[in-house]
This record gives C-alpha cells, structure tokens and sequence, in this order.
C-alpha cells in the first residue's frame, strides 16, 4: 500500500507536486495517467526517496521508504531514462544492487530469466537496445520480490512481444497479492491493464476512479438527430434544455438529454425520426475531458 | 522478503567492490598508473646517472624515483572522481540510492574500496620503482630509499583519489569535477605561491593537499622550501580527505540525484 498526503514538490516558481494525495492500494494494477509534465515522474521519485518533498508525505506500508531496512524487499522501481553503467554486463548491474542487501546471485539469475534477459545476461549494457534496457529496468525492480512494484512508462521503446510481455506481468503481480502502480500519458495502454486510475495534470490529483466507473461515468456523450422536421425539434429541444447544433448536411447534434427524453419529444410534437443515435464517449475522451476540462 | 535481507554497510562495500572490479576502466587505470610509476622511475635515474658524479643518498634516490608519483596522483584524482560522477553520467546513481537510501554509505563504501583497490597497486608499482631505482645505482654505490618513504609514496596518490571521490560527490559533473579538481589541488597553490608574502605564503602551502601528500614521501635534507615532516603531513592529508569527503557526503544526501 502506498500512501501519498498533501505531497508538494516545487522547482524554481512551478510546483511539479502540488497537494497530492491519494492511496494505492494492493491486489490490482493503478494507472497513473496524465500529460507529459503532469508530475507524475516526481511523484514516483518522491515515493522512492530520490526526489525530497517540499512538503506532505509518501509512505509505503506505513513508513517513509528511506526509513526501511531492505528498500529493494519493500519497493520495486523501474524510473524513466537509463541507470545502467555501459560497462557493466546486466548480471553485473543487478549483483551490484542485489549485493547490498544479501540478495543471492540465484536471484539475478531468476529476474534476468523473468525479464528475457537470460540469453542477455552478460552482454554490457552500453550494447542493449531501448527495449533490452527497459527490461533489464524491470529486473532490477523485481530483484528483491517486492509487495510493492512502481513501474514509470515502462513499455516505453518496447517491440509488441514487450509489450505483452509487461502487460502479463503486471497482472500477474497484482493477482498475487502486490500493490502495482504504473505511469503512462496513453489512456489507450492504461485501459488494458489497470483496475483503478490515477489521473493528474499540473501535479494536482484530478481524479481517482475505477476503471468501470470511468467507463460508466463517460456515459453518453451526445445523440445524432436525423428528422425531416428538423425545425421543429431544434426549438423544443432548445426549450428542453439541450443543446443542439444542426450539421452541414440537416442532421442535429444534441447533447443534454437522454435519446429516450429526444424520442419521447420528437413524439409529443409529431415529429417524425429518421435517425437517433447515442454516441458513447470513449475512455480516451473521457481522460482527455477530465485533463483539459481540470488541468 | 526474508529477514536475511537488508542493507548493512559490509554488503554496500561489497557491491561497491563487485562494481569497481567489474569494469575494465579500472584495471586500465590502475595498470597505466603503474607503468607510468615504473616507467619514470626507470627513464629519471637512467638519465641522472649517465652524468658521472651525480649525487648517491636516500634524499636523491627517492626525490628521483618517486618524481612521477605526481602524475599516478593526477590519474587516481581523475579515478576518484569518476567513480561517483560516472554514476552521476549513467543515471545509475538512482538505481544505487533507491537500493541504499541513506546514500551516505555509498561514499563511505566507495572511499573504503578505493583504497582496497588503489593501495595495492599503487604500493606494488612504487616497490617495483625503488627495487628498478636501485638497480639503477652507479657501479659500487649504494643507497636506500626509506619504508616510511616507500608507503608515503603508495599512499599520496590513494589520499588525492579519496578527495577527488569527494570532490566528485560534490560537483556531480565530470567535466566540471576534474575542472575543480585541477583548479583547487594543482593550479591554486601554484598561485597561492607568489600572491601570498614570503614566509606566509611557505606557511600556507606546506598544507595544501599536494604539498602534504608530497611530504609523505619526501626525504627531506633542508631545501629552502621545508616540507612538513611525516607525521603532520599524514595528519594534514588525513584532514583535507575527512573534509571532502563529509562535504561529499553531506551534498549527497541534500540534493536530489
């Protein structure tokens, strides 16, 4: 479980953080959605320890991550952009990290297994592709079998078996009881994967919903209107308290009310219907109504 | 997660020690220190010794043999440095400090495999320089190069890495670290030199770092410029390289990787 209150990070006059709270909780997969700049990669930072808040709190099961006598045990964390020394063999990064805690070298080997990186595992690193590094990124985070897994854009340069790959794990990891909180900016990627979303913009916490309420809550969007009465329509639906815009080509866009109260309208004023169609928003429009609308 | 796993400071040394021995750059450095200690050892009293009438004592033979350890120095300077700035570069400095949070024990376990690693190769080639110094010795002469003179000059190139090391966790850069490093060891006392009054000026460059670390070694015979004497020199190097490395330290753990 991860628990972030009222968690602030500013850098020079802009506040990447700003009063950001909220719980991650264990056994689904939380998408941590929102533009590029949102803040998202200073929250995960800030969670970790690498990144000192300004002000708030970020504790994981109960306590401050820099306070923990196994960090690796309590946290997994694949962060953004390369943190591999070129030099290195990919068994030789993660003994490097698994060394401080008395993780085994069996252990290296059973990651770099779990990541694909077997046939990889000492070849330098400087010599990986995007995709290879991102995998040896999630190695490293998954070294010390930890209850809590942090993962920042990680199909991020990965081929399609990758990204399968990722998506496979992170269900796995959350069906076996582990707290998943992964970052993206594409809602279409998040959908797949996670339960539950985080959505943030300008570093503030703009919604915190399940994926099935979002896709409930997006609910219709507006009715296509065909009807050789057009006219009359436009002016009772008006009065009904919708909005209507007419179209090039006579149809009527509405928004505000329902298709049944359009049908039941149309009917009352003997109009006749060539066409009513509901449009249902997408997933996608609705992270995109929510970061534009609050951002 | 077991109880068996956690962080203690032998296990970040011994992940310091994998690290530092797992990359090539470390062996090709301490190699090329050594074969430039040798090299100049050999090269300086060939040449000295081709005069006839050079002079043969202690003080000649290891001012001659340990000239090069200037440049060893320069080298594991750069050494020092780059085993924090190189992590910097990479971005794995984010995957070691998510790994030790405390960060503090990472310098501290640099710092301890620097000289594991630095000591014994520095001391072989400096052996190996006094052992080619005194081969080297005119015909029928004979003249010895002190122990104390011996470890001094193993152990001034080690103390420079150790406050590179420092220097480095202080400026993160590496570009900028040596810029630092060349600036505030070799070029300042330089300059501190002619800009301060006479004997002030011999007062305050005595415990400059290079000036002490130099003394570790030097054999002294009353030049006009008096180094201080080993024990002072020990404890004044001992100073400079607690100072960098707690400025390091405390950098480290302020600011954000």
């Amino acid at each position: 479980m991860i628990e972030v209150r009222e968690l602030t990070k500013r850098f020079g006059a802009t506040a990447a953080v700003d009063g950001l709270s909220f719980t991650v909780r264990p056994g689904r997969v939380t998408g941590f959605l929102g533009p590029n700049g949102a803040g998202k990669s200073t929250t995960m930072r800030m969670i970790v320890g690498l990144d000192r808040p300004d002000s708030g709190t970020a504790t994981v099961g109960g306590r401050p991550y820099r306070t923990g006598p196994a960090p690796l045990c309590t946290v997994g964390v694949l962060l953004e952009g390369r943190a591999v020394h070129r030099g290195r063999t990919a068994r030789q990064h993660l003994l490097g990290l698994a060394r401080t805690h008395g993780i085994s070298a069996r252990r290296v080997a059973e990651v770099l297994d779990m990541a694909g990186l077997g046939g990889a595992a000492d070849r330098r690193a400087g010599g990986f592709s995007l995709g290879m590094s991102q995998r040896l990124g999630v190695a490293s985070a998954l070294l010390g079998d930890p209850a809590v897994v942090i993962l920042d854009e990680p199909v991020n340069g990965l081929d399609p078996d990758g990204v399968l790959w990722i998506r496979t794990l992170l269900k796995d990891l959350a069906a076996q009881g582990r707290t998943v909180l992964v970052s993206s900016h594409l809602m279409s990627e998040t959908a797949v994967t996670a339960d539950h979303l985080l959505i943030i913009g300008g570093g503030r916490l703009l919604a915190d919903v399940g994926i099935d309420d979002l896709i409930t809550r997006a609910g219709t969007s507006h009715c296509l209107v065909r009807s050789p009465d057009a006219a009359v329509l436009h002016s009772a639906l008006t009065a009904a308290g919708a909005t209507v815009t007419a179209e090039d080509d006579g149809a009527l866009i509405v928004r505000g009310v329902a298709a049944e109260r359009i049908g039941t309208l149309a009917a009352s004023r003997h109009a006749t219907l060539h066409e009513l169609t509901p449009h249902r928003a997408s997933l996608e429009q609705a992270y995109m109504d929510i970061t534009r609308s609050r951002a | 997660m077991t109880a068996a796993h956690r962080v203690t400071f032998a296990r970040v040394a011994r992940a310091e020690w994998g690290k530092l021995i797992t990359l090539r750059s470390t062996w090709a450095t301490l190699a090329t220190a050594a074969l430039i200690t040798v090299g100049l050892a050999v090269a300086i009293n060939i040449n000295v010794y081709r005069t006839a009438g050079a002079e043969v004592s202690p003080r000649a033979l290891t001012a001659q043999t340990f000239l090069g350890v200037d440049v060893t120095s320069l080298i594991l300077g750069v050494f020092g440095i780059l085993m924090i700035t190189g992590e910097y570069g990479s971005g794995l400095i984010r995957a070691t400090f998510a790994a030790v949070p405390r960060r503090t024990p990472v310098l501290l376990a640099k710092a301890v495999v620097l000289v594991a690693a630095g000591f014994p190769a520095t001391l072989a080639a400096c052996a190996a320089a006094m052992l080619a110094g005194r081969a080297l010795l005119p015909a029928g002469q004979h003249a010895d190069i002190p122990t104390r003179a011996l470890l001094g000059a193993a152990a001034a190139p080690v103390v420079l890495a150790l406050i590179g090391l420092g220097i480095g966790a202080l400026v993160r850069h590496t570009a900028a670290a040596i810029t630092v490093y060349v600036l505030a060891l070799l070029v300042l006392p330089a300059i501190l030199q002619p800009a301060l009054p006479g004997h002030l000026a011999d007062d305050v460059v005595r415990y400059v770092p290079v000036a002490a670390a130099q003394a570790l070694y030097a054999v002294d015979t009353g030049n006009p410029f008096r180094m201080l004497a080993p024990g002072p020199a020990l404890l004044t190097v001992t100073v400079w390289t607690v100072l960098a490395l707690a400025a390091g330290g405390a950098m480290l753990w302020r600011r954000d990787p």
